[in-house]
């Protein structure tokens, strides 16, 4: 079997890589012209196609011979506008010229951010309600941006009839990546745990980068949508302080309970700052709920479908996060 | 030019044009249909902008000497101008992406030395980018007085800086914020002029930090409060006879300022 994975030079993109290569898969990576692949362990292992989503008129050629798209190309840095357009615009055409190809098989790389965090109420599952205008351009760029490209995905894939799975990760961490939005506020040392009881939705790459080659590899996956965790998740007091240790840094603790801080940016955004959605993120309800409201959250339904289980253990996370470099 | 051709006034984001004989053409056609060209000089009425217009036009500031007109502002990163992988349509350009900002900087200087005599640019590359220039200095004679005129890509942080040197005071604003700031001469011992323009402007730049951080918390038109002035400015001139916040010679004079800034295409002196 071979796969065409976009975004294979991104975080989680090159762990898709590498385990699809683990599983004996042909790999062909869709990379932008000017995407640095040196760093790669498998560059020398894949083909390489080099085209920009929003502009490239030979998109078609990156399918030959393929048989599953994962598409996991995303802008995650950049204004609204460029987020839209690079996550977006390049769906669409990625997904138009793959219409003109014999590959029907697409596996999303979709995001919790599309959920609707103000109605969810105990735990978050796949049938959970996904946000929508208008509140949907309350949110930040990235949540507008995702919500669009499975929602486009989605009426694409039916169009012509491709067999469609998406996958919703949580927070993806692992090394260099493991300070999560969900950790609260830092101001220098200091770090506001809002909430610190709190579960937080996530998952190493590396576990998640084995779910999306299962989901590329087992039918059963055709048609399904999968929220991608590790399990309950960690507290966030707690993997705060496995951050701030693993890290070796200096770093304080301080507790504010989540009800209370909710409160406050509630009060503050309908007030002095009048729905400004200029804020800084957190200072927004919409997206401050997004970031750290306390559910549950399972990856049942993979478990259920796939049989899937998270491959490392929490132990073997931190030290793949934390401990030191493999080979150095 | 079609919606000129369509009996509409015109506002168009700068630049209007890629070329000066463009920029005629279209000039020449809004004459013609009797209809408004107005390209987009918002910082000309930014508040601190509008504030040295006044003191220039009281006299406060006396007559004008010299401005400086510069933008700092990074834009190296993969995602704008600079992005290797989709190239920037002003990239074609003559000065590629600066060219985007000559209006900004060439109104401004327009706007307090007049028409342009002479212009001299220097247009440099110091960073690894698919940017043909990142850097980019001028210096132009006005009919009335002198301006440098900056862009530096690499200088920070972000500013974009309006110095405007009078007989009698010396102006100066950040557009991109709220701050606005002026040493001038002061009747006293001279000793004492350092002293109280010190404290004056330590007072003003204390107030316009805080200014810019709650302009930014309250939400509104930020840095962009010249365009929404513009603006109104014009629908104003379209239902009374007040004069056009940017005329026709304006709009040619600067473009000409702009023309004579550009570099030389490759291959030529």
């Amino acid at each position: 079997m071979k796969i065409l994975v976009t975004g294979a030079n991104g975080f989680l993109g090159q762990h898709v890589v590498s385990a699809a290569l683990a599983r004996g898969l042909d790999v062909r990576v869709l990379v932008r012209p000017a995407a640095a692949l040196e760093g790669m362990s498998w560059a020398k292992s894949v083909d390489v196609f080099r085209a920009d989503l929003r502009s490239a008129s030979n998109l078609e050629q990156a399918f030959d011979g393929v048989d599953v798209l994962v598409h996991l190309a995303a802008a995650v840095t950049g204004g609204e506008d460029a987020q839209f357009a690079a996550t977006v615009v390049g769906t669409e055409r990625l997904l138009d010229a793959m219409s003109r190809t014999s590959c029907r098989r697409i596996v999303l790389a979709s995001s919790f951010s599309v959920y609707d965090w103000s109605a969810i109420r105990g735990t978050l599952t796949e049938d959970s309600p996904l946000e929508s205008p208008p509140d949907l351009y309350r949110r930040d760029g990235y949540s507008i941006a995702k919500s669009w490209q499975e929602r486009v995905t989605r009426e694409l894939a039916e169009k012509f009839g491709f067999a469609l799975t998406v996958l919703r990760p949580g927070f993806i961490w692992g090394r260099d990546h493991a300070y999560l939005a969900a950790l609260g506020q830092q101001v220098g040392p200091v770090h506001f745990v809002i909430g610190p009881m709190t579960h937080i939705p996530m998952t190493h790459v590396e576990n998640c980068a084995d779910l999306f080659v299962v989901a590329a590899t087992d039918p059963r996956a055709e048609g399904q949508t999968f929220n991608v965790v590790d399990g309950p998740g960690e507290r966030i007091w707690n993997f705060l302080g496995d951050y701030i240790k693993g890290m070796k840094e200096r770093g304080w603790r301080i507790p504010v309970p989540y009800a209370l801080a909710y409160g406050l940016v509630k009060l503050g955004y309908e007030t002095i700052f009048r729905r400004n959605d200029k804020l800084p993120q957190i200072l927004i309800p919409m997206r401050f709920e997004s970031r750290l409201k306390p559910l549950s959250y399972s990856y049942e339904r993979a478990h259920r479908v796939l049989g899937w289980t998270p491959p490392l253990s929490f132990e073997q996370m931190l030290q793949r996060t934390f401990g030191p470099v493999k080979g150095v | 030019m079609d919606s000129l051709q369509a009996n509409a006034h015109v506002i168009v984001e700068k630049p209007a044009t890629v070329t000066l004989p463009e920029l005629e053409q279209l000039l020449a056609r809004a004459s013609e249909q009797r209809r408004m060209l107005l390209e987009d000089y918002n910082y000309l009425y930014s508040a601190a902008t509008l504030e040295i217009r006044r003191l220039v036009e009281s006299g406060e500031l006396g007559a004008v000497v010299h401005v400086d007109v510069a933008i700092c502002l990074n834009i190296l990163g993969p995602g704008g101008f600079a992005d290797p992988n989709s190239p920037h349509p002003c990239l074609t350009m003559a000065g590629g992406a600066i060219a985007d900002f000559l209006p900004h900087l060439a109104s401004l200087a327009h706007c307090f030395i007049g028409p342009h005599v002479r212009a001299d640019a220097i247009w440099r590359k110091r960073s690894d980018t698919i940017l043909p220039y990142d850097e980019f200095h001028a210096l132009v004679g006005g009919e009335r007085a002198t301006a440098s005129l900056t862009f530096s890509s690499t200088a920070q942080p972000d500013a974009f800086w309006l110095r405007v040197y009078g007989e009698r005071m010396l102006a100066s604003a950040n557009l991109f914020e709220k701050r606005f700031t002026t040493e001038r001469l002061r009747p006293g011992p001279k000793p004492l002029q350092p002293v109280r323009n010190g404290l004056e402007e330590g007072r003003a730049i204390r107030k316009a930090a805080i200014g810019t951080l709650w302009r930014k918390f309250r939400g509104g038109p930020g840095s962009y409060d010249g365009l929404y002035e513009l603006l109104a400015r014009t629908y104003r001139t379209l239902a009374t006879p007040e004069a056009r916040p940017v005329s026709a010679q304006q709009v040619l004079e600067v473009n000409r300022l702009v023309d004579a800034l550009k570099p030389a295409p490759a291959g030529q002196a």
